[in-house]
């Protein structure tokens, strides 16, 4: 560096010294630094004081005293940026009140996974997650603690955000089938079948044995502003769409944060480990590798903000995905826009 | 076989046409049929953990022709399978594209 500049620097310096108090003073203001003067969009090598506000206000809005000044003492200019709301960088696996979408959640008895988004249901706010999240796979209780972050990210039960409200069960194919009307009409066909001599034999299904479309739950906050409705990296939901092959689609989770991908495949009939269970899954939607464990519950968005899925589980290559109106329709649930 | 001509083909039991300059296509509402009915048989063979619908890969290329897509834990070389694991390249005009994914498992 020349003589020259490193003299200029330094009385810059001085003079945002001098002047740092007084700049604080005026509104908006967060940061005052010293920085090379913009000009037309060019950064010149001219050092000036550079005061950062968090948003830039016409100045017809202004006060005269309000007005930042375009030079300061011995000819020092000012420039002033807009750098919004300066915070402590949080990630994803933080304590975070209120908290957002794609932050670590989880049932006491879990490890972590996602908090989605939120959901409208009888005119009340709930997280929106799945069921393997905040419902332990079918092992827990409405009422049951949900912490913010995840009992494997440090939360205990002073981190409890919500309470479980109620979950879709996984059909893990291994319950007993139980329907007394459609057991006596199997029976009655088949003493019917019997009698006429036929060899068929009819057999009932409530539905596909161990079939499932979502893997999802509700859980209510312990009051409703310790949520925010916003997702990190992607804004508050536009709203719902369906997502179809090609679509280009993004989350916000627990391990990975900010992904994007496309739909790679629809209609997917897909088998799923739950530890050592597996449960069937059909018409869910495939999208490439943008997820690992823990993004589980993850809002999956398009490309402009509309929810279109609920993320639950994934490989090396691959990560599935709930369509977004099977989980509003199993919880008669709307997302909260 | 032509896009257009797929349901009198399939209406009259054919199986193709010579001289057919378009690329063969089939619709979705096709792929649909096809997969509702041999999903079952799909999903059995052996490593396979899913069955979808997307678009056909070609020489790592995404084309634009829709097939079934056959997800195994891992491909294993044709020799190692019995027959009946076997998955078939094709069903009813549908291309039958074979990916591996690893094990699939639930993310927490």
């Amino acid at each position: 560096m020349n003589a020259a500049l490193a003299n200029a620097i330094d009385l810059v310096r001085n003079v945002r010294q001098e002047y740092v108090e007084f700049l604080f003073g005026k509104p908006n203001v967060r940061t005052c630094g010293v920085g090379f003067k913009e000009s037309g969009g060019v950064v010149t090598d001219e050092p000036c004081v550079v005061v950062g506000v968090t948003k830039k206000v016409p100045k017809a809005q202004l006060t005269a005293q309000e007005l930042l000044p375009k030079v300061l003492s011995q000819d020092v200019k000012t420039d002033v940026i807009e750098v919004g709301l300066i915070r402590a960088f949080q990630g994803p696996t933080d304590r975070w009140r209120p908290a957002p979408g794609g932050v670590s959640i989880g049932h006491y008895a879990i490890t972590a996974g996602t908090l989605g988004c939120l959901v409208a249901k009888n005119g009340q706010t709930y997280i929106l997650s799945n069921n393997h999240v905040l419902a332990n796979s079918n092992d827990a209780k409405a009422g049951d603690a949900i912490l913010q972050p995840g009992p494997h990210d440090g939360g205990t039960m002073a981190d409890q955000i919500a309470a479980l409200a109620e979950f879709v069960a996984i059909d893990f194919g291994d319950a007993p089938a139980e329907c007394g009307i459609a057991t006596a009409v199997e029976q009655l066909l088949n003493a019917v079948a019997k009698a006429m001599g036929s060899r068929h034999r009819i057999t009932t299904f409530q539905e596909a044995p161990g079939t499932n479309l979502v893997d999802c739950a509700l859980a209510l906050p312990t009051s409703p502003d310790i949520v925010s409705k916003e997702i990190l990296n992607i804004g508050v939901p536009k709203g719902v769409r369906e997502a179809t092959l090609g679509t280009a689609v993004q989350k916000s989770g627990r391990t990975t944060g900010h992904t994007t991908g496309q739909i790679i495949q629809i209609d997917l009939t897909v088998q799923v480990a739950y530890g050592t269970r597996t449960a069937t899954f059909t018409d869910q939607l495939m999208a490439g590798a943008m997820s690992a464990g823990g993004d589980s519950g993850s809002a999956v968005l398009d490309d402009e903000g509309y929810v279109v899925g609920l993320l639950f589980a994934g490989s090396e290559t691959t990560t599935i995905i709930n369509p977004i109106q099977a989980v509003l329709d199993a919880l008669n649930a709307q997302i909260v826009t | 076989m032509c896009y257009n001509e797929l349901s009198l083909a399939r209406n009259s039991g054919e199986g193709g046409f010579g001289g057919c300059i378009m690329t063969p296509k089939v619709t979705l509402d096709w792929v649909r049929q096809v997969k509702a009915k041999h999903e079952g048989m799909l999903l059995s063979k052996r490593n396979v953990v899913g069955v979808g619908i997307g678009f056909r890969e070609k020489g790592g290329q995404m084309t634009d022709e829709m097939a079934l897509i056959v997800s195994v834990t891992k491909k294993l070389p044709a020799g190692e399978l019995s027959a009946a694991d076997q998955i078939p390249t094709e069903i009813e005009d549908v291309p039958i594209d074979v990916k591996e994914v690893g094990e699939i498992r639930a993310l927490d």
